[in-house]
């Protein structure tokens, strides 16, 4: 009794939003399907994305037929409810014909009737590993179990094709490409390793990931028979902080270990921060002579930094925090600057008998200086703001500074409203 | 057309040549872009398990292999050796890895390794306190005080003192101390000025003459630019209370104040931080004083102590405990001298010259990320070291008795 209403509840959803259509053929061929009006000499037809206009003259025919969807109600209906197979191939129809939805509500139809089909749980992106059906995640988390475990050969073999099957979505086809690339550089097949990688630099989008995939293969271009020669011990804190146990010493080792390619990813970072290093200190000759020059070398350094994050996640965060330091002194100098020239109006207040044309440009003046110092206030923490912890002070200061310039703009305003 | 069935040719035999060295070391040709893949990576899991006898043959086969040789193996072979503590053979071999890269940065590695091998089969002599050489008649001599000043050059100090022997041997500590304090405590700094030091012949005079020194100092040094002329000075006491030669001034104050002014140079006009401007002048004197390892472990294991936050921000004038910041300054000091190499020591310098927190100077010099527990971790590891040291002066204490 509860499985029939579960299914009547099943067709309703299924045969909801199904409405009827018609097809209009133009004198030049184009063709139509939707719901169609005549109004005087106009042929309008109703399409999901909106409602077409065309004088009757340019109407060769219109002919009455099923939409997708009525067709799909006509199947449904002479479909037998309780054959698996039978709703699945209904749901496979329903899906060419782009009704996704209605096949997304037989598959669930037909899992409910049989749990382990196996056609309808590959077509909903389950995946069978080890005689178990797992959803794309919880495969893609056995999967790299398998790869610290070491089963390369499982996972070449069986679980990666499992999983590239089972991938609908970009990000999916990526992860598992990234994971096949690693199980191959795991494996110690360092060219078809280098390959994979090179591949995924195409695929991925041009950021963090896509650095970092083409940094991989450069190193194992350089570096063909996967040793790696590394010049300090890694992890670089691991002495310091008395973690030494668990690091590799300086010398060669093997690509294959994953720490070891860090450390070579980070020897490639170093690179980067001493090129973002040397652009910083160019631009701090510059800025006090010239402004402009200095910003696009802070720019500069800006990419170079990206590139070693990319390579190392947050491992040029401290020069980063320095930039935004030194552009936040900049802008506190405009700051400084248009706060004196405020006093320099302020004083005029207090001391001279003004006409009241020239007492209302005055406070304009100081409301323009004003202004300027909020704009900048309010640059200071858009430079701040990716650092919140570093640069705590800066913010509180500017946040201070902005309340007072809102609290003093407010009463120069009202002076000129006269409501003072 | 000629040019282009040369051209053919000279492919093919290549390709066959390339193939049959493949074929000599059995492996497929399709791998021969980068032979011995497998051989090279068994000889590094070998070197990685400490198996370094087999490590060592593996890629030495592989080194001098008859049609075939692959430097790199080089690589391998000298850092199994270099493990087993055969550093002179280990030397051998990373000059041989050295002629087969044009790698800077292999180049650099393999020359500081050979520098590392040398350094291992030739461990640098302790240094020795000059009071310690000095026998009784020395020290007595040492102590009188003439009626004229004599003055002593060498190449980076002029020394006046009331002593022609003491000038002398004053001068020639000055240059050992300066040699060390640049070379080893500093991780390579230069110090290419002349730097006058004054022994006075005791605490009164000395404090008649030393400008602005403490009243409970034996020495101290100045640094001043006037009318663009820079003075650098360092005054010192010659004779105890009992007027006798106040050993101290040689073994700890001279190199001590000396650090100091070579620091103020370093540093210029940045602020260096108290704890390292202190913990650097104890760590240039000779000996490192027992009582002071064994208070900073006591202080860190109770409630007394500075903690490391507190201590990197310590300033003088707000110094309520000194005896127990200048513990824990030098243990600090020298728990970071230690465990990072003079390369990332000299970078750390650099960026706390800079103006960088001691954290962020730290991990910029170490190459790490950003860490917000970073200075928590570091905390935990100097406190355990603090603890250590302290520990191990008491044993020795205790085995002396």
């Amino acid at each position: 009794m509860a499985r029939r209403v579960v299914f009547a509840g099943c067709l309703v959803a299924l045969l909801a939003g199904v409405c009827p259509a018609d097809k209009l053929i133009l004198i030049d061929g184009r063709t139509f399907i939707g719901t169609v009006a005549v109004e005087g000499d106009t042929v309008l037809i109703t399409v999901p994305y909106g409602t077409l206009r065309f004088p009757k003259t340019q109407v060769e025919r219109i002919e009455l037929m099923d939409t997708p969807e009525q067709e799909f109600r006509k199947k449904l209906g002479e479909a037998a409810l309780d054959d698996p197979n039978a709703l699945y191939g209904l749901a496979q129809w329903a899906e060419k014909n782009s009704l996704s939805r209605q096949a997304g509500d037989l598959y669930a139809l037909v899992l409910k009737l049989k749990p382990d089909h196996a056609p309808t749980r590959l077509a909903v992106g389950f995946v069978l590993l080890d005689q178990r059906w797992l959803t794309f995640d919880q495969a893609l988390q056995q999967a790299r179990g398998k790869l610290e475990a070491g089963s390369y050969a499982a996972l070449l073999d069986d679980v990666l094709p499992a999983l590239g099957a089972a991938a609908r979505t970009r990000d999916q086809q990526i992860q598992i490409a990234d994971l096949t690339a690693c199980t191959f550089l795991r494996s110690r097949q360092f060219d078809v390793a280098r390959q994979k990688f090179l591949e995924l630099t195409d695929k991925a989008a041009p950021d963090a990931n896509s650095m970092r995939y083409a940094a991989i293969a450069s190193i194992l271009e350089k570096n063909p028979d996967g040793m790696y020669v590394l010049r300090e011990t890694y992890p670089p804190s691991a002495t310091l902080l008395g973690d030494a146990s668990a690091s590799i010493q300086p010398g060669p080792a093997s690509l294959a270990k994953e720490m070891v390619l860090e450390a070579a990813l980070r020897d490639l970072a170093k690179r980067d921060i001493a090129a973002g290093r040397a652009l910083m200190d160019e631009a701090q000759k510059l800025e006090l002579t010239d402004p402009d020059p200095a910003a696009q070398k802070y720019a500069q350094a800006q990419q170079a930094f990206d590139r070693a994050d990319a390579l190392v996640p947050d491992i040029a965060r401290s020069y980063r925090v320095e930039i935004a330091r030194r552009k936040i002194a900049a802008i506190r100098k405009d700051v400084k600057d248009d706060a004196e020239k405020f006093d320099q109006q302020m004083d005029k207040l207090g001391v001279r008998d003004l006409a009241p044309k020239a007492f209302k440009d005055l406070i304009l003046r100081m409301i323009h200086h004003l202004d300027n110092t909020r704009d900048d206030l309010k640059r200071v923490l858009v430079a701040a703001k990716p650092f919140p912890r570093e640069l705590v002070l800066e913010i509180k200061w500017a946040e201070l500074d902005l309340a007072r310039v809102e609290k003093m703009r407010m009463i120069l305003v009202s002076k000129l409203d006269g409501r003072d | 057309m000629v040019g282009t069935e040369r051209y053919s040719l000279i492919c093919v035999l290549l390709a066959g040549g390339l193939a049959l060295c493949a074929a000599a070391v059995g492996m497929s040709p399709l791998s021969a872009s980068s032979p011995y893949i497998g051989e090279i990576q068994q000889s590094l899991d070998n070197l990685d398990s400490r198996q370094y006898v087999k490590a060592e043959q593996e890629a030495l086969a592989l080194a001098s292999h008859p049609t075939c040789p692959m430097p790199r193996a080089w690589a391998v072979v000298a850092a199994a050796r270099q493990r087993q503590g055969q550093y002179a053979s280990a030397s051998r071999a990373y000059r041989l890895f050295l002629a087969s890269t044009e790698s800077p940065a292999m180049r650099d590695y393999a020359l500081q390794q050979i520098e590392a091998c040398r350094r291992a089969a030739e461990p640098p002599a302790m240094p020795v306190a000059p009071g310690s050489k000095l026998d009784r008649d020395a020290r007595a001599r040492l102590a009188e005080v003439h009626d004229e000043t004599y003055t002593e050059s060498t190449e980076h100090f002029i020394v006046r003192a009331r002593n022609p022997e003491l000038a002398r041997l004053v001068a020639a500590e000055a240059e050992v101390s300066l040699e060390r304090i640049c070379r080893v405590i500093l991780a390579g700094q230069d110090y290419p000025h002349s730097v006058r030091i004054n022994v006075w012949p005791d605490h009164d005079t000395y404090l008649a003459h030393a400008a602005d020194a403490p009243e409970w100092s034996g020495g101290s040094f100045r640094f001043f630019v006037q009318d663009g002329l820079v003075t650098r000075q360092i005054d010192l006491t010659q004779r105890d209370a009992e007027k006798q030669l106040a050993v101290i001034m040689l073994d700890r104050v001279l190199p001590h104040e000396l650090c100091h002014l070579v620091l103020r140079e370093y540093f210029g006009d940045a602020a260096c931080p108290l704890f390292l401007n202190e913990g650097l002048a104890m760590m240039a004197e000779y000996e490192p004083e027992a009582a002071r390892i064994e208070l900073a472990g006591k202080v860190v294991a109770g409630q007394a102590r500075i903690a490391l936050a507190a201590l990197l921000v310590r300033r003088r004038y707000d110094l309520d405990r000194p005896g127990v910041f200048y513990a824990e300054a030098f243990s600090f000091v020298e728990f970071l001298h230690g465990r990072i190499t003079p390369r990332q020591f000299k970078a750390f310098l650099r960026h706390v010259k800079d103006g960088c927190t001691i954290a962020d100077a730290l991990q910029r010099s170490l190459y790490a990320p950003a860490d917000e527990e970073f200075l928590a971790s570091l905390a935990s590891a100097w406190e355990d070291h603090a603890l250590a040291q302290s520990q191990y002066i008491r044993a020795l204490a205790s085995a002396g008795r």
